[in-house]
């Protein structure tokens, strides 16, 4: 397309320095609160989201459908987030969709069957968007859930790939890389099992790069998985030094 | 409201989950297709340009294109706008809660927004008559009348068939002043395209790996998840979303990409032939069908089913190219032995392909004349074959002379793309 920018210049690097398979620094601690059950702060370069998870607890009698598990979610996004103020945090149609896939990837990950009649609420509040919000927000909802204590079937992780002109794939695409009219794939994944738990996808790519583009974000998700699981351990061991679990491990 | 209203809408019960899991499981549907199986779409189209309805079994939906001249948006001043919007309130008996309800017109929306404005399907600069100050803003409403499943896969088709059959006045830009002309004065005009997309949607669960294609109401409310894929004639990927409970993996996804790729192709053709008959009924007989008849099931309506078996050796040549042409050469030999013979005094002479073709030949025949002087003469005319694209070799296939029109934004879309 003629309005679209080139992503990579030629020396093969990326509007921000980085090369196409390089993800954006990540930083993350859990525990930051201490009146929810579980909730973390995860970093992705710009991207700062802040999540937290109530529960399981009982779930309000007309909400139940016979014995599920019910997962409720919140996005919001901070008015001062974005570079243009936004009117309000959440409500609108693009926060109510992201509310939603978060709904579907998580149902995906919680062991539900431990939980009867219960329910979950995640909040999630993106304070500074600079790209790739929704798959910060649910990198951060997992660890949330993990501090909660909540059974997982694994890490859920995510993240965005795109596509340059070249045809080269891109990993954790930055907001200018996504505004400048590239593809954009977004891939919530387990990725252990190799599943997909929820993906989409936006723009337009033939078929034949749907694979390559799709192994980079999964490529991506086992990256990020590796970070939140030293964070974690970095954590237990931290929580744990007041009873000598240090040692131990 | 009842106590448990959610048993109200099929597919959301327990004894019924568990049965659709095993159906599915043993690769059997209620309806009696196969697990790779559409429902028949027909499509119908209403007195007025851009006026559609397509229904898919009981699936029923109506698209209305309407126009109006509006400011253009700062940040794009030289682009007309298009508006989609979905419409589910006649099916809302189905929707006790307002969760499900808000769910099913966000996830509706959000895909049709993907697919159609995201994808930059439409030619929105071609849609500018003063930049900054006054543009077409094209709108789509979409109108679900029934709902049995795959609200997707009808909803885009709708969307696509309402834009491609909507014409638009022509309009003259003089000294600050707008003038539209009526359809007496000058042809109204087509929308320009830069690519046609549509939806597949498949339904996954968790008691079998291959994936059900356009699910029924109760299918996909039973579903662990839903893939929906849109893709253009040219196989590129425009939509993707793929979600639920029961995760899914990268080969069932692109199982279902190499399928919805093949099948929206046929779509299209599709809706472009129902467009061009639709263009002929038109000519003939003033009487075209009006709200009532459009959504009587009595009036003859285009069918996918019917419509595309005649299309049938395409189809083959889309999917083995190779074979085809093969076949085509083969059916043709006694005419081609009638021309050689004629031809046979000039044969040693180098010739342009054009020059000894009768005049008034159609296009198929010259391709597959050309096919045959290929094969005589390989080293000569190597190159001709070479630059013939295999998509070239479809579209010749149609004899429409509407088509022309079509084929043109074609290939505007393959110049962007090299660019």
């Amino acid at each position: 397309m003629s309005g679209r920018l080139e992503l990579l210049s030629e020396q093969g690097l990326r509007l921000d320095g980085r090369r196409p398979h390089e993800l954006r620094h990540i930083k993350c601690k859990l525990g930051v609160f201490e009146q929810p059950d579980g909730s973390a702060y995860m970093e992705q370069g710009n991207t700062k989201v802040l999540a937290a998870v109530y529960g399981p607890h009982q779930a309000k009698a007309k909400k139940t459908e016979g014995n599920e598990l019910i997962i409720n979610c919140q996005y919001s996004q901070a008015t001062f987030s974005t570079s243009e103020r936004k009117n309000r945090p959440r409500g609108d149609r693009k926060s109510q969709e992201f509310k939603m896939y978060l709904q579907q990837a998580l149902s995906a990950a919680i062991k539900s069957e431990l939980y009867p009649r219960s329910q979950i609420d995640i909040y999630v509040e993106v304070l500074q968007a600079d790209g790739a919000n929704y798959a910060v927000s649910l990198n951060a909802a997992t660890l949330a859930l993990i501090d909660a204590g909540i059974c997982l079937n694994e890490f859920v992780v995510a993240c965005t790939a795109s596509l340059s002109k070249s045809n080269i794939p891109l990993t954790d695409i930055s907001h200018v890389e996504e505004v400048s009219g590239g593809p954009k794939l977004t891939i919530a994944a387990l990725p252990s099992a190799e599943k997909i738990a929820f993906m989409e996808m936006s723009e337009r790519f033939h078929i034949d790069q749907l694979e390559t583009v799709i192994e980079t974000a999964m490529a991506g998700c086992r990256e990020i998985r590796d970070i939140l699981e030293a964070a974690v351990k970095e954590h237990l061991i931290h929580i744990g030094s007041a009873a000598d679990w240090a040692r131990v491990c | 409201m009842f106590m448990n209203a959610n048993l109200f809408e099929p597919g959301k019960s327990k004894p019924e989950r568990v049965f659709v899991q095993s159906a599915a499981k043993q690769n059997t549907r209620f309806d009696g297709r196969k697990t790779s199986e559409f429902r028949d779409v027909k499509l119908n189209f209403g007195a007025d340009w851009g006026t559609v309805t397509v229904s898919m079994g009981d699936t029923m939906v109506l698209a209305q294109v309407s126009y109006d001249i509006g400011t253009p948006t700062s940040a794009r001043p030289n682009e007309g706008t298009l508006h989609l919007n979905v419409d589910i309130k006649g099916v809302s008996y189905l929707d006790e809660a307002q969760a499900t309800y808000d769910q099913r017109s966000l996830t509706l929306n959000s895909l049709l927004e993907r697919t159609f404005r995201s994808s930059r399907c439409l030619d929105l600069e071609s849609l500018c008559i003063a930049v900054e100050q006054h543009v077409w803003c094209v709108r789509v409403d979409i109108n679900v009348l029934n709902h049995d499943g795959n609200l997707y896969d009808a909803s885009t088709i709708a969307t696509l068939a309402a834009l491609m059959h909507f014409r638009r006045p022509d309009v003259s830009y003089i000294d600050d002043q707008i003038r539209t002309y009526s359809e007496r004065e000058r042809e109204l005009m087509p929308l320009l395209f830069l690519h046609y997309p549509v939806s597949v949607t498949y339904c996954v669960y968790k008691s079998t790996p291959q994936p059900l294609v356009d699910p029924t109401l109760l299918e996909e409310n039973a579903a662990d998840s839903i893939i929906v894929l849109s893709f253009n004639s040219y196989q590129e990927l425009c939509t993707l979303n793929a979600g639920g409970t029961a995760p899914t993996n990268v080969r069932t996804i692109m199982q279902c990409a190499h399928s919805a790729a093949r099948r929206s192709k046929a779509l299209v053709q599709f809706v472009r032939k129902a467009l061009e008959l639709d263009m002929e009924k038109r000519q003939q007989s003033k009487h075209v069908a009006g709200l009532i008849d459009l959504l009587d099931g009595s009036l003859s309506k285009f069918s996918f089913k019917r419509l595309m078996e005649q299309e049938q050796p395409m189809e083959v040549d889309a999917v083995q190219p190779s074979q085809a042409s093969r076949a085509e050469s083969e059916q043709k030999p006694e005419k081609m032995t009638i021309e050689e013979q004629s031809q046979a005094g000039q044969k040693p002479a180098v010739k342009d392909d054009s020059s000894w073709l009768p005049e008034g030949n159609d296009v198929t025949q010259e391709q597959q004349n050309t096919e045959q002087i290929v094969k005589e003469n390989a080293a000569k005319n190597t190159k001709a074959t070479k630059s013939k694209p295999n998509r070239g070799k479809n579209k010749a296939g149609k004899k429409q002379a509407a088509a022309k029109k079509q084929n043109q934004s074609d290939s505007e879309e393959e110049a962007t793309h090299i660019i």
